[in-house]
């Protein structure tokens, strides 16, 4: 999630270094920061309105009806984004880094591989989500026009899908960029749309009376998963967080912008979704358009969910292979062998959409299983150990010597508090099994495993690794002269 | 002709753009880390009051109202 809004052809006619800070992992200087105030929210904006907030809103609507699915996605979410962006986005806008790079200083040198993995998952994740999605639009649309098809068609859908993706990330960012300003609106505009056509046609009781679809036997087990769907879908802007907060010229940018357009008008697109997901009675975004819209409109909407589900993928995939150069194996790799690379762990989702499309909602949550410890133990390094002082020439030297390599690389009491962290979500929901501990209702899974996290990892690197700690003193005035030793860039 | 020079051209040529990458950094690092954070904007306590009211009590309460 979260990339949406990017624009990688932007700077392309600048130098190479500057295309390089921009897309690469160089540090931004102030004056190629592009967002200020007004465009950091348009891009947010964009960024938000996006294809996942209806499969987010559908997962939703299988548990609870639509006041209290309202309450979990808004409520939820902003708890999301709150826990996501401050570290994350304060410290990347300090320093003009990217997320990655931002985990350095807590997780190590090496360690830092951890959290790229989590990332990577949930890029591609949400990859296959919107490539089936892609997949069931072609599926209804023929239906629509009188030529039904089966599950293959599906199938097909999601290769045709990944082809067009692989096409454009190594052929034709620029017509991401160009494709991007044509979609991004033509989004809000489908969902002030939908909401109309709710509104109108249907009517506030009728959304309120509707029944969720699949909801389980206990109606506060029910309520207390979809406030947790609702935190997961704020954790899950992880990945795009990092990048926006880098390009802000202003810690206010890198902070306001998300919490309200990503946090709040984000979750009034998911609750869209709900509300069409209870009204039509599934949770399949692709044939909600034509009960809503009517056929014609019906099928309008659903090339252009189609077509916004192949640039979502595409710039989904574009950031994976950005995030992948911070692997020394594919630094020198070319690109479209990257992004080939990339696509491969997409193609289960060719053969069995409909069984991985089923999963989706547990993937939802497994982004707070992910995320919510990391972003504890960042909350805890950057702010508490680190007093917001990050020593930026150590985040980029891999020499033993230097100050964020701890243990051949890895900083073990971070990786530690990780897994605490997500034994103890897993211990309180289960995202495959859908159980959950009687102390979740005071807690969600995410917020009480983002917390514990956070304090298991200051308590133990006050404790145990004084080094640490005295270094993080000592570079609050900065890394000095020292020359890098062994970049790893 | 031997494909020797060549590759000791592209060798030495690869090897310059990395040096001129690693001054680059260098100096981004120089410039970043000479910046007063109230070059990048306030985050005063007003600003966590109201991130924090905003995002998490008022969230929360009403999570807690509407849990029936």
């Amino acid at each position: 999630m979260g990339a949406e809004g990017f624009d990688p052809g932007a700077n392309s006619s600048n130098s190479p270094g500057q295309e390089d800070s921009a897309f690469g992992r160089l540090p931004l200087l102030i004056e190629e920061r592009e967002y200020g105030t007004a465009s950091a929210h348009t891009t947010c904006f964009a960024y938000a309105i996006a294809t996942w907030c209806f499969l987010t809103g559908g997962f939703v609507a299988e548990l609870v009806d639509a006041v209290q699915g309202t309450v979990c996605l808004i409520a939820g979410n902003m708890i999301g984004i709150f826990i996501t962006t401050m570290a994350l986005g304060l410290g990347c806008q300090r320093y003009g880094i990217e997320q990655m790079d931002c985990c350095t200083p807590a997780f190590g040198q090496r360690g830092v591989k951890i959290p790229l993995l989590f990332y990577l998952i949930n890029m591609l994740g949400w990859s296959g989500l919107l490539l089936v999605m892609f997949g069931n639009g072609i599926h209804n649309i023929l239906g629509t026009l009188g030529y039904p098809t089966g599950e293959w068609a599906v199938g097909l859908g999601v290769a045709v899908g990944l082809a067009l993706t692989l096409l454009i990330v190594t052929h034709g960012v620029r017509w991401l960029s160009v494709s991007n300003s044509i979609i991004t609106p033509g989004l809000g505009i489908l969902i002030v749309f939908m909401f109309y056509t709710l509104v109108h046609d249907y009517g506030w009781e009728r959304i309120s009376a509707a029944a969720p679809l699949a909801p389980g036997p206990k109606p506060l087990t029910n309520y207390v998963i979809a406030i947790e769907l609702g935190v997961a879908s704020g954790i899950s802007w992880w990945g795009g967080v990092g990048f926006l907060a880098r390009n802000t010229r202003s810690a206010r940018n890198a902070v306001y912008p998300e919490i309200i357009q990503l946090g709040f008008f984000g979750s009034v697109a998911c609750c869209i979704g709900l509300f069409s997901a209870l009204v039509v009675q599934t949770n399949d975004p692709t044939q909600w358009m034509v009960p809503l819209g009517g056929v014609f409109m019906g099928i309008l909407a659903l090339v252009f969910v189609a077509l916004a589900n192949v640039t979502s993928t595409a710039v989904s995939v574009f950031a994976s292979g950005l995030a992948m150069r911070h692997v020394k194996l594919f630094r020198a790799t070319p690109w479209w062998q990257l992004m080939l690379l990339m696509i491969i762990p997409c193609i289960p989702f060719v053969f069995w959409p409909a069984q991985l499309f089923r999963m989706g909602d547990m993937f939802l949550a497994y982004n707070g299983t992910m995320y919510a410890p990391i972003s504890g133990i960042l909350f805890a390094d950057y702010f508490f150990l680190r007093k917001q002082k990050i020593n930026l020439r150590a985040l980029f030297e891999a020499d033993p010597s230097g100050e964020y390599y701890y243990h051949r690389g890895f900083n073990w009491l971070a990786l530690g508090s990780l897994l605490l962290g997500q034994f103890l979500y897993i211990f309180l929901y289960n995202p495959y099994s859908g159980k959950i501990h009687p102390l979740a209702q005071y807690a969600p899974a995410s917020v009480a495993s983002c917390v514990i996290a956070s304090v298991a990892y200051g308590v133990s690197m006050r404790l145990l690794n004084r080094r640490a700690t005295a270094a993080a003193q000592a570079s609050a005035g900065g890394s000095g002269r020292r020359r890098l030793i062994s970049p790893n860039i | 002709m031997s494909h020797a020079p060549r590759a000791d051209l592209e060798a030495t040529s690869e090897q310059a753009a990395r040096e001129r990458l690693i001054e680059d950094l260098e100096r981004r690092i120089d410039a970043l880390e000479a910046l007063d954070d109230s070059d990048l904007g306030g985050f005063t306590a007003l600003d966590w009051f109201f991130c924090v009211a905003g995002s998490v009590v008022i969230p929360a309460i009403a999570l807690w109202w509407f849990a029936g």
